[in-house]
């Protein structure tokens, strides 16, 4: 600023007027600082990808999971409906038997036996008296599939009362 | 304005260039890893959605001809019916004879007014599989969308014909004693443009006479 004539100026301010001196200057120990940022960007880019991958695989094992746990439902749903319709005499003789598993387009080994399984079939029906008075007999029927599958080995079991269907 | 020291002079080049030389293939990399997890995710959600919309399919058929009379029970006859002189046509409703596969079924169910009383009916109810427009019966997608043979559920309720499942790719059903078995396959296509399909063959025990 300057005084003319008792008038005030003002002149443009000039960019290179800042001595250089004054700006900041690259330590000599800083060259190279790219290599360490490229060293935490792949870090941070490898947990982010290993995030990533892991969600996707923890996502499809539960998917897998559920489907299987669906199928095993469906087939114990199955074989209590059939086993209704079968002639109540011939409940006990089918303790002990296994049945397959259908998979999802309706064929065969839906599911896998666990290893050690005797028939090597998944399911398997277990029919026990559960009470029985005069000539009333009460049969409990466990269903039971048993599989290892995408979690390990899993089971699900359901557990009905069947008595005999009057008329 | 610059005041680079010699020592200085063209690094930023060389470490950029080493820069894009080591973030390229990792870009990249991470570029086909989130592609395949889209993908995987979007195979998960179709395949589940699939399963989820055939139990729902099952569950809504099951319900419906659960509460059937026997009695009452009628199937539309297939080929091998009128070749025995069950039927005169394809597609009549008769009486079902055991282990033949049909496609829907007509019956009249116990109304469930009155608690134990199964002798009051409804009105005359049926399931049928109806082609969507544009397909006929043949194994072939012939309106190309990726799906053989679609069409929907169609339920009679109450006199109204009800379209209640879409995308079914067939539904039949057959006797065995008292035993109805139901067999329903339905397709659902993904975002990547493929078909998931899954199938269920489940029994229904039918109490009512």
């Amino acid at each position: 600023m300057h005084v003319r004539d008792g008038r005030r100026s003002i002149e443009p301010l000039e960019m290179d007027a800042v001595p250089t001196e004054s700006r900041p200057q690259t330590p000599a120990n800083e060259r190279g600082a790219i290599l360490l940022d490229l060293m935490m960007a792949c870090g941070v880019a490898l947990i982010v990808g290993g995030a990533l991958v892991t969600t996707s695989v923890r996502q499809s094992a539960h998917r897998a999971v559920n489907h299987e746990t669906t199928l095993a439902n469906n087939a114990i749903a199955d074989v209590f409906a059939r086993l209704r319709g079968l002639p109540f005499a011939d409940l006990p003789s089918l303790h002990g038997t296994g049945f397959d598993v259908p998979n999802h387009l309706g064929g065969p080994g839906g599911l896998t036996a666990q290893p050690g399984d005797p028939d090597g079939l998944p399911g398997e029906i277990q029919v026990a008296v559960y009470a029985s008075g005069g000539s009333t007999v009460l049969y409990r029927v466990t269903v039971t599939v048993a599989w290892r599958g995408a979690a390990g080995n899993r089971r699900e079991r359901v557990i009905g009362l069947i008595g005999e269907r009057r008329s | 304005m610059s005041d680079r020291t010699n020592a200085e002079s063209g690094v930023s080049m060389l470490e950029l260039l080493l820069g894009v030389a080591f973030l390229l293939p990792l870009l990249l990399g991470a570029v086909q890893l989130t592609q395949t997890v889209g993908k995987t995710v979007d195979s998960n959600a179709t395949s589940s959605q699939c399963m989820a919309q055939l139990q729902r399919a099952f569950q809504t058929t099951a319900e419906f001809a659960q509460s059937c009379k026997m009695s009452t029970l009628r199937m539309r006859a297939v080929a091998s019916d009128v070749a025995l002189g069950l039927a005169s046509a394809v597609g009549e409703w008769i009486e079902p004879s055991d282990l033949v596969w049909r496609p829907g079924l007509r019956f009249l169910s116990a109304s469930g007014l009155l608690s134990m009383n199964a002798r009051l009916s409804t009105s005359q109810r049926e399931i049928d599989f109806v082609l969507d427009p544009g397909e006929v019966d043949n194994d072939l997608d012939d309106d190309g969308d990726g799906m053989v043979d679609e069409g929907q559920i169609v339920l009679l309720h109450e006199g109204t014909r009800v379209a209640v499942l879409p995308n079914v790719e067939h539904c039949q059903f057959m006797l065995e004693g008292r035993v109805l078995q139901i067999r329903i396959g339905v397709a659902r296509r993904g975002g990547d443009g493929g078909v998931e399909r899954a199938v269920l063959q489940r029994s229904v025990f039918l109490r009512n006479n």
